[in-house]
């Protein structure tokens, strides 16, 4: 019973959660292709350059390990102790987040 | 005429009747007249009387017909019965095909509802933007912790140490927007020195003033000194796949671990994916040593004195300091030939308001699938007072000279062909790690109150390593259990060289003496840790 109850709270809860996320998100609908395929092409770098860069200095973290926010100021950490080139940073970044 | 009539009729009736007798009517198997009369019957009273027979065939004839009729009437109904059952069967195989066909609309329309929503979806909240949504909502000042925390036994055997030793240490990370975040680590380390106070050992903004495009960061506040890799990159003890840190980074390092001051850094993409260039450079209040202004550990500038941990702690003095850090990595991803740095260094200043400090120092690291290695050299310069007379003291003056090295090589077992180690051997066998680090110290001399053993983490508590010549060579054996969970155990081999000064502030004394230092002791120190970075 109280699993059931808690099971629907987090349904709700994650279903209020992605509408508050979407509403405000302004009032884009979602990437253009152009958008679409930069983000494709990004991960696919950012999936190369994960395993080496991380490895030069520490064995290369999970990306399950942290969330896409915490990502983002991990890696902008990591950026600024390894001074990685931005767009080298963005694709990491890219990488993290999606291969969650 | 009426007379006339009944003839025709009868004539006919009789013909009729004489028609049927002989033949048989088509339904003779079902008519009483047509059944065969069975050899043991009694003939009819008919039979043998056809005037008597007459009226009686007529009214049986007038029977069967009304029967007959009787019959094809109830056909008749059935007929009818039939012909309405298949009208009914005809509607509702219709009404049938009219809700098929409703269903295959409504289908084709849910079929094209659900396509459009899996577009939505993945234009929307597909894999690519979910992050970017879930951090829309959550705003732009976020906060993230991590840290690590590492507890292990460390045996000295000259120092007379076996004792547990404990670290630990958080970092906050503020982000308030995507150009500023706050960086700190807040640690204490614990052994039988008791547990020290736990303080901020970084605190620091990290400041995209041009943006996240453009090479260019700032770091503003107390930061590690990026002179080399080793404190920056190395200095976590999850990070270090040793357990103590290579001697000229160590406890008589030659180099301040820390700075206060502001950094420009950068790096860009010179040639292919992989092939960058990084900078950095930064200025601070100036080195300072034990004795310091505000430190005063020791009562007198002496040479071999210990360097502060920090940097501008000095502050009453005019001491400076200005760095450079520079890193080229030739090798292009492309070519599956690991990652190579090259790297050059220089921390120059004043210390004591007008007295030189000058360094500089060349390293390298290399990476390729299951091998690492890494290296350094540097030496370093500080200009003495210039004292003569009653006012000269020993160590007082001349130049403090240091320099230190270190080369460090490991190979992960993954790496050894291993086909017969079995599926429940084989996985753990993979986590293994082999290492091996040479390290030096030259300097003039040392300052024996500067000297301890007791260990704290990343110092194994040996005394050899304060000798002008100390020489170490590390062992090590890891066990990843996880990327940044490991176990570590080190041998460490001191081998100190004899020569140089012993310099020593004995009780209250304001000057110190020295003391040459001839043959030195070997010693023996092992270590094992378990270090959990999170």
């Amino acid at each position: 019973m109280m699993k059931s109850l808690i099971a629907k709270l987090g349904l709700v809860s994650f279903v209020l959660l992605g509408v508050a996320a979407g509403a405000n998100a302004g009032s884009q609908w979602g990437p253009t292709p152009e958008q679409q395929k930069r983000h494709l092409e990004l991960f696919h770098e950012g999936q190369l350059l994960w395993p080496i860069y991380c490895n030069h200095c520490h064995n290369a973290r999970n990306p399950a390990e942290f969330a896409p926010y915490q990502w983002d100021q991990i890696i902008m950490h990591m950026r600024t102790m390894e001074n990685l080139p931005p767009k080298d940073e963005a694709a990491i970044l890219e990488y993290l987040k999606t291969a969650r | 005429m009426r007379r006339t009539r009944k003839l025709v009729i009868v004539g006919t009736l009789a013909s009729i009747a004489l028609t049927l007798l002989p033949v048989g009517s088509p339904r003779a198997d079902e008519s009483s007249i047509s059944k065969p009369r069975a050899s043991g019957d009694p003939p009819s009273a008919s039979a043998g009387d056809p005037a008597a027979s007459k009226p009686s065939t007529y009214k049986r004839l007038l029977d069967e017909l009304e029967a007959e009729r009787k019959h094809v009437e109830e056909l008749e109904q059935e007929v009818k019965a039939l012909q309405s059952s298949n009208s009914q069967l005809q509607q509702t195989t219709t009404d049938l095909q009219t809700s098929d066909q409703r269903l295959a609309t409504q289908t084709s329309q849910f079929q094209k509802q659900m396509g459009d929503m899996q577009k939505t979806v993945n234009s929307q909240l597909g894999p690519f933007d979910f992050g970017d949504r879930i951090n829309a909502f959550l705003g732009t000042h976020t906060f993230t912790m991590v840290g690590d925390a590492s507890v292990g036994w460390y045996y000295d055997h000259q120092g007379g140490v076996n004792d547990p030793v404990l670290e630990f240490q958080v970092n906050p990370m503020f982000r308030l927007t995507d150009w500023i975040q706050f960086y700190g680590a807040f640690g204490a380390v614990v052994g039988p020195g008791g547990i020290s106070p736990m303080g901020p050992t970084l605190a620091n903004m990290q400041i995209f003033p041009l943006g996240q495009d453009a090479p260019l960061e700032l770091v503003a506040g107390l930061y590690d000194l990026p002179f080399g890799d080793f404190y920056e990159n190395q200095g976590p003890p999850w990070v270090n796949p040793l357990v103590t840190a290579p001697l000229m980074y160590g406890a008589e390092a030659i180099e301040p671990p820390a700075s206060l001051g502001l950094q420009a850094r950068g790096g860009i993409q010179w040639g292919g994916l992989g092939q960058d260039f990084d900078y950095t450079v930064w200025m601070d209040s100036g080195p300072s040593f034990q004795s310091s202004p505000g430190v005063n550990t020791l009562p007198a500038p002496v040479i071999g004195e210990a360097l502060n941990p920090l940097t501008g702690t000095n502050i009453d003095t005019n001491g400076r300091g200005y760095g450079g850090r520079f890193r080229l990595y030739p090798i292009p991803v492309e070519a599956e030939l690991g990652r190579l740095e090259l790297e050059a260094s220089t921390y120059n200043g004043k210390w004591l308001d007008s007295f030189w400090f000058n360094s500089w120092g060349l390293g390298y690291a290399y990476r390729v699938g299951p091998f690492r290695s890494r290296g350094e050299w540097a030496q370093t310069y500080r200009q003495m007072p210039s004292l003569t007379g009653a006012a000269a003291y020993p160590g007082c003056c001349g130049h403090d000279n240091r320099e230190g090295w270190y080369t460090m090589l490991g190979y992960a077992f993954w790496g050894i062909p291993h086909p017969y180690l079995g599926d429940w051997l084989e996985p753990r066998f993979n986590k293994f790690e082999a290492l091996v680090r040479y390290s030096g110290v030259n300097q003039t001399g040392v300052v024996a109150n500067d000297i301890t053993n007791v260990p704290i983490q990343g110092f194994n508590g040996s005394p050899s390593i304060f000798s002008p010549h100390a020489r170490e060579v590390a062992f090590g054996l890891d066990y990843w259990l996880q990327p940044s969970i490991v176990w570590q155990t080190e041998v460490d081999l001191e081998l100190p060289r004899s020569g140089g000064t012993l310099y020593n502030f004995k009780g209250s004394a304001t000057t110190p003496t020295a003391t040459g230092i001839g043959p030195t002791q070997n010693d023996v120190a092992v270590e094992t840790q378990i270090t959990v970075g999170f």
